[in-house]
């Protein structure tokens, strides 16, 4: 074993090629928290990347490299963000530029793997790519596709929540918000919809791509486990920038699963990018800012905090069949401090996207769960992103919701009504009932269109809203183990309720109440 | 108050020394320290005297040379260094072993010529890990 080190080294040394040229560099004039103010460096580029000769590394007293991107260029300095560990760095350190902007290397082998915001694998699993692997990289920031190469959206990516896929439907290469408080089930949503993807087989699955910015390490852990256990690292990459980062890095970090997530949309397949959450990105990119100085707008962001995710979120796209057919489908979530979405941010974001699912705490304290507001939620892409199928039993869903949460007041009184109001209060009762939906239980589409035509044609009305789920599941068991190919398959394979499916839907329906009743 | 950069504060220090000699030269120099306190500017005096000896080196056409080498450099050396930067030049030595071989040698704090010997044998290593 030895000697093949030792063959290794010399193959090493005699490979190795010298290269002695003149550069030109700068040197740190001050270095702190995370960003560094460089003189010289005349012809260094804004976004370029840096590299600072910091301290520390081989045994040899030597140096290690800890790369930077130039932000401000001043008069007779630059100002630059550290991507890394800047206490290594002193006064004095030489800077070099390296002539390039940040990119990502990318490549099939990302899939599965926990990575930071650089490309580093950060789940001990050892290198990503092999010696073999295709060097393709992909620049973290990019121009969004223009108009000609863009097609309207125009196919579902289902969540399996059955509130979403029912009346705020996502179509891939659309962008919807999820914004609500902390605690509230944002992150939940999200895995809900990523273990779906392997499981909503009608379509080919997309690759998604989680990014944690500032979340607990703990959590992270905690959420990769568990897509691990549901089967879903088989499709996803995670981009995670933890709390211990540096800022630097939080704020890289949407940019990087975009470059991933565009080189996937490129070769004509789906991607999903999940970015978790924008406005700890939003933070870090204040941090950023007022440290270098820049005048600070309202409430401290800097003027540019628009452009910030603006241009990030543009990247979203379904291409056109010329340009291969492949998608990019943004879910941003945002933090609510009590409520407040007429805050700075949340306002920003959701001006940007094609529309928001907005989460209350009153509804999640009330046993809603999703907590979905269903009045103040809207998705822009709307029923083009649904199939036939949903389309026609979820139209109705919607309206009676609406008329029930007006009478919602005065469903105290439901015994001194007139019949139709309190047959309405029933109703609205009942299917707030079948749209709950316990974490981690995402249901394919056919069974949410049964279920959701049961409910909205009356076949579940006679059941007490205590009861409507321990109801509902049984139907769904009933239609999954008597009627899987006849109905459910049908569904499935034509994406359409057409009349006779129906007539066939609802005679099993009818047989189901027999039984159980 | 008005601000001003670093490079003006060298610029003006220089133009008001040129052509004083003897004690109007010190007399200038402490008017000078005077305004750059009165513009509490004083925390800057560091970077601006850097600044004025760049910029009056660069007027005399005058390149400043900092080598590092592992052993003190030889007349033959500099000379050879001092033709191929082609200007006049104000060399600084630096011995330092950890160099190992070779110089390094940065040209008016801008431009860095790396020639040492620990630079090549890192990154000789820097992307081969043993064991």
């Amino acid at each position: 074993m030895k000697n093949s080190i030792v063959e290794n080294l010399k193959k090493e040394i005699e490979g190795f090629k010298k290269e002695i040229k003149a550069e030109k560099i700068g040197h740190v004039l001050e270095v702190g928290d995370g960003i560094a103010k460089i003189s010289g460096l005349g012809g260094v580029g804004s976004q370029e990347m840096l590299e600072f000769s910091a301290e520390g590394g081989s045994a040899s007293g030597g140096e290690t490299t800890v790369q930077g991107i130039a932000f401000n260029l001043e008069e007779d300095s630059v100002g630059a963000i550290i991507l890394g560990d800047y206490l290594k760095i002193k006064e004095g350190s030489v800077v070099k530029p390296t002539g390039r902007v940040l990119s990502v290397r990318v490549g099939e082998e990302l899939i599965g793997r926990v990575i930071d915001p650089l490309g580093n694998p950060l789940d001990g699993r050892g290198p990503i790519f092999g010696e073999k692997s295709k060097e393709v990289f992909m620049p973290a920031e990019r121009l969004a596709p223009s108009v000609t190469v863009r097609e309207s959206v125009n196919t579902p990516l289902h969540t399996g929540i059955k509130a979403i896929d029912a009346m705020i439907p996502i179509g891939r290469g659309q962008r919807e918000l999820i914004i609500g408080d902390r605690q509230i089930g944002k992150t939940s949503i999200v895995t809900d919809t990523i273990v779906n993807q392997g499981r909503d087989t009608g379509r080919r699955t997309p690759i998604c791509i989680y990014v944690a910015i500032g979340q607990k390490e703990s959590k992270v852990a905690r959420l990769v486990a568990t897509l691990k256990e549901q089967g879903a690292m088989d499709y996803t990459i995670v981009v995670s920038a933890p709390a211990s980062i540096p800022a630097s890095l939080w704020y890289l970090a949407p940019y990087s699963a975009t470059a991933i997530g565009e080189y996937f949309m490129q070769q004509g397949k789906d991607a999903l990018v999940i970015y978790d959450d924008l406005s700890k990105h939003a933070w870090a990119y204040r941090e950023l800012s007022l440290l270098l100085r820049r005048p600070p707008g309202r409430e401290a962001y800097p003027g540019d905090i628009f452009y910030l995710h603006s241009r990030l979120l543009e990247r979203a796209a379904k291409l056109n069949k010329e340009n291969g057919g492949g998608s990019l489908t943004a879910l941003p979530i945002i933090e609510t401090q009590l409520g407040d979405v007429s805050a700075y941010i949340p306002t920003n974001v959701i001006s940007i996207t094609d529309g928001q699912i907005y989460l209350e705490p009153e509804l999640f304290f009330q046993g809603v769960r999703p907590a979905l507001n269903v009045g103040l939620s809207i998705s822009r892409v709307g029923s083009s992103a649904q199939t036939k199928a949903m389309k026609k039993v979820a139209g109705r869903l919607r309206l009676e919701l609406a008329q029930f949460r007006e009478l919602a007041a005065f469903a105290q009184f439901a015994s001194e009504l007139d019949e139709s109001t309190r047959k309405r209060i029933e109703r609205g009762r009942v299917l707030t009932e079948i749209l709950k939906q316990p974490e981690l239980e995402p249901m394919p589409y056919e069974l949410q269109v049964c279920l959701i035509y049961a409910g909205t044609n009356g076949f579940l009305d006679d059941v007490s809203p205590a009861e409507v789920g321990a109801v509902s599941d049984k139907l769904l068991e009933y239609l999954e183990k008597l009627h899987r190919d006849a109905i459910l398959g049908k569904i499935k394979e034509s994406g359409e309720l057409a009349q006779d499916l129906e007539e066939k839907l609802k005679k099993a329906i009818g047989e189901f109440k027999k039984t159980y009743a | 108050m008005t601000k001003y950069s670093i490079s003006q504060y060298a610029a003006a220090l220089i133009l008001a020394l040129e052509e004083k000699s003897g004690s109007k030269r010190s007399e200038t120099i402490r008017r000078f320290l005077f305004i750059v306190r009165k513009n509490k500017d004083w925390s800057k005096l560091g970077r601006i005297v850097k600044e004025a000896e760049k910029q009056s080196l660069k007027k005399q056409g005058i390149k400043k040379v900092e080598v590092e080498s592992a052993a003190p450099l030889s007349r033959a050396v500099k000379k050879e260094i001092e033709k191929i930067i082609g200007a006049k030049v104000v060399l600084e030595e630096k011995v330092r072993p950890e160099v190992l071989a070779g110089i390094k040698v940065l040209v008016d704090d801008e431009i860095l010529i790396d020639a040492s010997g620990i630079s090549q044998v890192e990154r000789m290593f820097v992307g081969n890990q043993v064991g």
